[in-house]
């Protein structure tokens, strides 16, 4: 299956040739018939003659310079109005038509998902009906026979005014009908276009930063290792000397407090670090259980501090989600964190994952879906004005020197190069929720892809430690 | 501190009694300084722990001595941690391995436990975390270890 990248441009292409096609027949049509007729005709056929040129240029523009995702629909809508004007001024047959109307198909058919290819399908299909009910069932007069080139007002000169009326009649249903139906198949493909041009453009900025950020997190990355390994040096022979000093001693004292400044550094290099380094691993499909299973036993120490309860909600069935494993670890780790820090002892943490489909599909055949992470904490909470900076990098509510402030600038970070959506919701003394949604292409599994099936959503249940 | 060590029989034949009292650790990292602070502290701790400061000071060391465990840096000169681990496995299938890494990673502890780490740490690290994953992966080995003597077809590395 080409690649999104691939369609779009083939269906750029498309758009050129049609294009060109309709300035052609522009320019033959006026050439065939522009000496002959009226004034006012050879003005309206000048008009459409430069609407083709314009259309040329376009054309000649997407040579040059690569028609961007704006310019296209401009492009498409451009076109679509001028075989709605040519179509309202000429009288010939259907087969005229469909030269257009196979392009905008196949343009359709490349790009887009199969339940509005069908939707386009019918729709043309109806027109061609409708047209053909018109032109044949109706009995058209002689001079509108099939091949021949016709300007109304040379054709309708030579009928009796009874019939003439039929014509502008017929001839005004029929411009009617293909003027709304080039528009909305103008609409439909410029929003599908817009939409996957966004996409591509999306996808090249993520890789652009991401260049960047692989310089960046580099040198962060450097940095980090050089400091980290001076500060676990003086760190632990600070625990050992702490070990050997006699207890309630000044010096002791003072050893906690160094210990205490030595632990705030080596968390704000590790916080730096991780800000810095999502972007380094690369692509890939992740399994949010292992990632789940992984944050889980990773905050067991912590739980056990508060002596709180740990309750997984996750669907065995989670299908993958494309992404970085390091990020999404590093999300479901801060956001756990976060809840086990602000439960107090009996406290219940709840972790939640399903699978759903978007609420937002392009077509009942998209299903593609997203996942739904809840954390949900019986903590203290969030004041209200609080919550608005929440995800500013640097902002912390856990006091000076608790917090470095990035945990959930770099939780905000991660999701969206996931383009996901975070929201938190809380209330004072009662508790926080943070609701994750990540896309995945993936269906939810027919199987658990777990063999242990671990999440039996047993709460983990610890008793405070009375001593440490 | 490890005189009587040299004396010893292979690992595959070491009875598997009391694992954690007596065991017998091995530290390998390029710091020379960092390597001997987490010797200081498994001694205190009651293990016997040698230290190394390079791979092939590690390699030499195991060809003498057969380690219950041994706790690896994962960025080293001659060989990354993981090299070192699968090379260390190698020569004594009932080996325990610790990764230690500066990069404290998600992935780099996933690859490691996928290339038979029993854990990783990732650096600085609190010298109690040390402690306790120390006594946490002997007990693990003990298990296995346990496991092996019941049922010798069953049990290998990799189900741990």
């Amino acid at each position: 299956m080409p690649s999104i990248e691939t369609k779009a441009q083939n269906f750029k292409i498309l758009i050129r040739v049609r294009t060109l096609c309709l300035a052609l027949m522009i320019f033959l049509l006026w050439w065939a018939e522009g000496t002959e007729t009226s004034s006012a005709v050879i003005v309206g056929w000048k008009i459409l003659i430069f609407a083709g040129i314009l259309g040329l240029v376009f054309v000649v523009l997407g040579k040059i310079k690569k028609i961007t995702g704006i310019l296209l629909p401009f492009v498409l809508l451009l076109d679509s109005v001028l075989v709605g004007l040519w179509v309202s001024v000429s009288g010939g047959p259907v087969s005229y038509y469909i030269p257009f109307f196979m392009l905008t198909l196949i343009s359709a058919i490349m790009v887009l998902p199969a339940r509005t290819v069908v939707v386009v399908i019918l729709g043309i299909l109806g027109v061609f009906i409708g047209t053909i009910y018109l032109d044949f069932i109706w009995n058209l007069p002689a001079s509108f026979e099939a091949g021949k080139i016709n300007f109304i007002s040379d054709a309708l000169e030579k009928l009796p005014p009874a019939d003439r009326e039929t014509i502008y009649h017929q001839q005004t249903v029929r411009w009617f009908f293909f003027f709304v139906m080039m528009i909305a198949t103008g609409v439909l493909l410029m929003r599908q276009v817009w939409l996957r041009e966004e996409r591509v453009r999306i996808r090249e900025k993520a890789l652009e930063q991401k260049r960047h950020l692989i310089q960046m997190g580099e040198l962060t990355g450097r940095i980090a290792h050089g400091v980290n390994t001076p500060l676990g040096l003086i760190s632990g022979n600070l625990e050992l000397l702490m070990a050997e000093t006699r207890k309630g001693s000044s010096t002791l004292k003072q050893l906690t407090q160094i210990d205490q400044y030595v632990q705030r550094a080596i968390r704000t290099v590790r916080d730096i670090l991780d800000f810095s380094r999502q972007s380094m691993s690369e692509i890939k499909p992740v399994s949010l259980l292992q990632v789940i299973q992984a944050v889980t036993s990773a905050v067991q120490a912590k739980l056990k501090k508060v002596g709180g309860t740990l309750i997984l909600d996750v669907d065995p069935k989670l299908p993958d989600v494309t992404g970085y494993p390091e990020g999404l670890f590093q999300v479901l780790l801060n956001l756990l964190e976060n809840a086990v820090d602000s439960i107090r002892d009996g406290g219940i943490v709840t972790l939640s994952a399903h699978f759903q489909y978007r609420s937002l599909r392009l077509s009942a055949h998209d299903r593609r879906g997203e996942i739904k992470i809840v954390v949900r904490d019986t903590g203290r909470g969030i004041a209200a004005d609080e919550l608005k900076r929440i995800f500013e990098p640097f902002y912390s509510t856990k006091g000076f020197g608790k917090g470095t402030g990035l945990g959930l600038a770099i939780v905000k970070r991660i999701v969206d190069e996931h383009q996901g959506s975070i929201k938190v919701e809380s209330r004072l003394s009662e508790g926080t929720v943070f609701t994750l949604l990540l896309p995945t292409d993936g269906l939810a599994r027919e199987e658990s892809n777990h063999p242990d099936d671990f999440y039996y959503n047993e709460p983990i249940t610890h008793q405070k430690e009375t001593s440490e | 501190m490890k005189k009587s060590s040299s004396k010893k029989r292979p690992a595959a034949k070491k009875p598997a009694k009391n694992p954690v009292g007596k065991a017998h650790l091995l530290v390998v990292d390029d710091e020379a300084d960092f390597a001997k602070m987490i010797q200081k502290t498994l001694v205190q701790s009651g293990y016997r722990v040698d230290a190394a400061t390079s791979a092939t000071q590690a390699i030499a060391l195991q060809r003498k001595h057969s380690y219950d465990l041994a706790l690896v840096d994962m960025r080293m000169p001659e060989m990354t941690g993981l090299e070192l681990l699968q090379y260390l496995k190698v020569r004594d299938k009932k080996i325990f391995v610790l990764i230690m890494t500066a990069y404290g990673s998600f992935t780099i502890g996933i690859e490691s436990l996928r290339k038979g780490a029993s854990d990783y740490l990732s650096k600085p690290f609190k010298l109690k975390t040390l402690k306790d994953k120390v006594g946490e992966a002997l007990k693990r080995r003990a298990q296995f270890l346990e496991e092996q003597r019941v049922h010798p077809e069953r049990a290998t590395m990799d189900e741990l």
